[in-house]
């Protein structure tokens, strides 16, 4: 039983599921955390660090399952509401919720290029709802509809690790940059299922028969459990789960107006070593009941047998010791931006997130202003993983070196929050020093302007109609 | 300042807006309604394990079951008793030394008319006793014989003095182990031979003698004889019959076939008529009489062997079908034997250890008929719905069956209230149903049957005033109970019980 309490355990403790979009960071270039989104974005600062534990934190919740709204809006039967929103979950619900914090950054120019280093702190907790499970717990077993339930089709990944980075971006000329960032993680905690097949079938004689095959790895946090000394948040935070993972970018600039854009995030594994556990269940069981031998003259069976033969037939199994590799969740980032003018840029980017086999979408429009070289400020429409009502908005002040930026792509939800299943909020301050200004490429931008303003005086008025009219109809 | 104040006022009267769209004291109004189906039982009951369990049970080769019992020794009674020599009144004769010696012949007394022949004797005295009116100056001795018998080969005889001037004197012979063959010289004949052996010395020489000879105490080894005809008692006794088979499984079952054998195991040389009584106690202490036919046990054919008969008991001869139906646990008998019941001159013998031991072989093929047979129990103490019966919106109970037994039940329940014990409400179901009977009353395959049984929200309110119930159920074999059916070891039973609630809990 010991076993089965653990597994329940840790299937709690891993409630939750990355599903973190950061499209409003993408296009967000004058913070240079950006870069954790495309090493190869152009960068506005010149220097930049961070300070510590201050500039960069990260808070996302997703939640596609349901809004406040479905279950609690004023005047409905909130048991319908419950009903509906659990109809309408799918293997394709998540709820998630990721939490970054920069511990330390800094960048520089050097090598040509644009180094960077630092460390943060990620937190991530994924899960798609168990919508079969929560059908079966809330219609029950008897139902036709629910009388045979794949209730393994649900994942969960639970993962706390530091990234240790160094970075570099490096034009390679005049049109294409392009960077990449290695990152040295060192592991905390991270469970998940590797493996999760369970079956629950009523038959027509009213047996149920449960099947299952499951697999659910963990490492780090075991000695939250069994620990006599305590646990020691030393060995967890430096503990021997390695990894590596590398993020690779490319900017490309078609024309002077048209950017492109992409990056592949977080390609890489880590090694769980220290302190893992496997829960295993493998088996299958048919319950029709206390058995009742009317032969014997004690006919009923105790029940304690009955937990006795389920924990048989499972199989449930705790091994300790048993190093796996876990893959990180990978994304794309694929950006293209047209630059209306100098200070007003519309984007469009996709992101795509790699988790568990399955590739989950997120498309966003965005727009880019630099109203002042000091204040920048982006907005955005963003389709995030099936949730539709997702506006965006960051804004960058930098007061003397001290750049203050927040950005969230679904600020309006913040406090409309009844419709509330997707937002994100980044927020940070970072000491910064940005290039010099151009002044040659303002000054030749002036006088093109005053060639083109004297060409146009000197013109017949006939041919500026026949040039606005061959215009129109080009 | 104003701007950063009407941005304030407009974030606060969104989030005000999003609040006045929700409703979160809706939770408490949250309730969680599922519809479940959990499997309660799972009983099984396979008359193979059964008769694993149960010793009485036997199965054929061809797995046909048959409750058997057997016990060697029942009851039994002694033969001695059939012959008794009763203690004689004393014969006399007069003896004088003048007419030395004395033939003398005598008849000894029997009961019933048993004329003795060939007898041996393990105990007994054959007293003499020697008397005169005259005075007799001399001694008397007088040396009596028995002509037909001997002591171990050795003649049968003894010397009585009557010393001189005693007027009588008594002595005895100890018979035991001797033999008198009691046919040599006519019925029940006993020879002596008295002689004064000194009869030249006595005086007066015309001194007239009585003697007097007399059997007391006389108990016989063997004899034979014709011990004629006439009837004895057996003395009212009881054996348990408490066959475990019959009131596990017979209860209440029409048995069609049954079969008791009483079985005579006799080394008393005499044909025995019996008119025995045979009457079954139940544990509520109804007596069924078996109504068995008088029967004859025959006697061996020599002294020292056995002879056994079986005397068999079923529909045609008795009523033992209501007597097994009746689930006698012991057996109340009496009765008389009649000796010698046939025609012609019997040669009878006995021996001291002669009996007649009756041991018994029931016999019950599993052939049984019912016809509403009625089983009732009443449970007490029985609580239902007891807790949060309001979070109980409906409940079916289902009853899946297999059923391999030869038998439609249908079951009846009845909800009796706390206080007037009045039936208040109840359910009824059929819960088996017999599957096909092949023509030789086997089983052919199982019948599977699925009933369900609503208790609606009028029922659940009642079952709260009620704490016990009446199980009624009517047992049937197939065609309304007028199939008769066999019972095979594969024979088995599966009733799954399982529960559909549809409940109504706050979370």
């Amino acid at each position: 039983m010991k076993t089965l309490r653990n597994t329940v355990i840790v299937l709690l403790f891993s409630l939750g599921l990355n599903a973190q979009s950061d499209l409003m960071l993408y296009n967000f270039n004058s913070v240079a955390q950006s870069l954790h989104v495309n090493p190869a974005l152009k960068q506005q600062t010149r220097v930049w660090g961070g300070l510590p534990a201050l500039s960069g934190i990260h808070l996302h919740y997703h939640n596609n399952g349901f809004a406040l709204i479905d279950l609690y809006e004023k005047d409905t039967d909130i048991n319908q509401n419950k009903d509906k929103i659990i109809l309408s979950l799918d293997d394709r619900s998540q709820i998630a919720f990721n939490q970054s914090t920069e511990l330390l950054g800094v960048g520089f120019r050097a090598f040509k290029g644009f180094v960077t280093l630092g460390a943060t702190q990620n937190i991530d907790y994924r899960m798609t709802y168990p919508a079969d499970l929560l059908k079966l717990i809330n219609f029950g077993n008897a139902p036709a509809d629910y009388r045979n339930l794949d209730v393994g089709g649900f994942t969960f990944e639970s993962l706390v690790r530091t990234n240790y980075y160094v970075g570099f971006q490096r034009d390679f000329n005049e049109k294409l940059r392009l960077g990449g960032t290695l990152k040295f993680i060192i592991g905390q905690a991270n469970t998940h299922v590797d493996r999760m097949k369970a079956r629950v079938v009523t038959t027509d004689s009213s047996s149920i028969f449960v099947e299952t095959d499951v697999l659910i790895r963990s490492a780090g946090i075991s000695g939250f459990f069994d620990s006599e000394d305590g646990f020691d948040f030393g060995n967890a935070f430096f503990s021997n789960n390695y990894g590596f993972g590398v993020d690779l970018g490319a900017s490309y600039d078609l024309t002077e107006k048209w950017n492109f854009s992409a990056s592949v995030i977080d390609l890489g594994m880590i090694s769980w070593k220290s302190n893992t556990r496997d829960n295993i269940s493998k088996g299958s069981f048919e319950y029709d009941g206390l058995n009742a031998n009317l032969s014997n003259d004690k006919p009923i069976e105790d029940f304690e047998e009955i937990t006795d033969s389920l924990e048989a037939a499972f199989d449930f199994q705790e091994i300790e010791g048993n190093s796996y590799n876990k893959a990180l969740s990978s994304r794309v980032f694929l950006g293209a931006n047209y630059h209306l003018t100098d200070r007003h840029t519309f984007g469009l980017l996709y992101h795509g997130r790699i988790w568990e086999n399955q590739l989950f979408n997120d498309f966003s429009a965005n727009y880019q202003g630099k109203l002042l070289r000091g204040l920048q400020l982006s907005l955005s429409y963003s389709v995030i993983n099936g949730t539709y009502n997702n506006v965006g908005a960051g804004l960058m002040l930098k007061l003397g070196p001290a750049q203050l930026y927040v950005l969230s792509d679904n600020v309006l939800h913040l406090m409309m929050y009844e419709n509330l299943q997707t937002t994100n909020v980044r927020a940070g301050l970072n000491i910064t020093l940005f290039d010099k200004k151009d002044k040659s490429a303002k000054e030749e931008r002036k006088r093109k302007k005053k060639e083109s303003k004297k060409q146009s005086e000197a013109e017949p008025e006939t041919a500026k109609y026949q040039n606005l009219n061959l215009k129109q109809l080009i | 300042m104003n701007k950063a104040i009407l941005l304030f006022l407009s974030v606060f009267t969104v989030i005000s807006c999003s609040r006045d769209k929700l409703d979160f004291d809706m939770t408490d109004d949250l309730r969680f309604t599922p519809e479940v189906e959990v499997p309660l039982i799972n009983a099984k009951l396979s008359l193979g394990d059964l008769a694993l369990k149960d010793s009485t049970f036997k199965v054929s080769p061809d797995n046909r079951v048959t409750i058997e019992y057997f016990k060697d020794s029942i009851f039994s009674f002694n033969a001695i008793d059939f012959v008794k020599i009763p203690d004689q009144d004393a014969f006399e004769f007069p003896i004088s030394p003048l007419f030395n010696p004395f033939d003398l012949e005598m008849s000894i007394g029997t009961l019933g008319g048993v004329q003795l022949a060939e007898t041996y004797f393990d105990n007994g005295f054959l007293k003499f006793g020697l008397s005169t009116t005259d005075t007799i100056l001399t001694e008397v001795k007088v040396k009596v014989t028995i002509k037909n018998g001997d002591i171990s080969g050795m003649p049968m005889s003894k010397t009585i003095t009557l010393p001189a001037g005693v007027m009588s004197v008594e002595d005895s012979l100890d018979v035991t182990t001797g033999k008198i063959d009691f046919s040599s010289g006519g019925v029940n004949f006993l020879g002596l031979k008295a002689e004064i052996l000194n009869a030249g010395a006595v005086t007066p020489p015309t001194s007239l003698i009585k003697l007097s000879c007399r059997f007391t105490k006389l108990e016989l080894l063997s004899a034979s004889g014709n011990f004629g005809n006439r009837h004895m008692n057996i003395p009212n006794s009881s054996f348990d019959f408490d066959i475990s088979g019959i009131s596990q499984f017979v209860n209440g079952l029409y048995l069609t076939n049954p079969q008791i054998k009483l079985i005579s195991k006799s080394s008393i040389g005499v044909d025995l008529g019996l008119e025995a009584d045979f009457d079954g106690i139940n544990k509520a202490g109804d007596l069924t009489s078996l109504g068995a036919q008088p029967q004859t046990i025959t006697a061996p054919s020599s002294i020292g062997a056995f002879k056994y008969d079986t005397i068999k008991f079923d529909r045609n001869n008795s009523n033992i079908a209501d007597f097994i139906a009746s689930l006698p646990t012991s057996i109340l008998y009496g009765g008389r034997v009649e000796l010698n019941p046939g025609t012609g001159t019997p040669n009878n013998f006995i021996h001291k250890n002669s009996k007649v031991v009756m041991g018994v072989n029931v016999k019950l093929p599993l052939e049984v008929q019912a016809q509403n047979l009625l089983l009732e129990q009443t449970l007490d103490g029985i609580e239902f719905l007891k807790e949060n019966p309001e979070e109980v919106e409906s409940l079916n109970l289902i009853f899946n069956t297999k059923n391999g037994f030869p038998f439609d039940v249908h079951v009846s329940i009845a909800f009796m209230d706390t206080v007037t014990n009045d039936s208040i409400d109840g359910i009824s179901l059929q819960i088996l149903t017999a599957p096909p009977i092949g023509p030789q009353g086997k089983v052919l395959s199982r019948s599977q049957h699925k009933e369900v049984v609503s208790i609606d929200k009028v029922m659940m309110e009642n079952l709260k005033r009620s704490d016990k119930m009446r199980l009624r159920a009517r047992v049937s074999t197939p065609n309304s109970g007028q199939q008769i059916v066999k019972f095979y070891t594969d024979y088995d039973l599966e009733v799954k019980i399982a529960t559909q609630v549809k409940l109504n809990v706050k979370l």
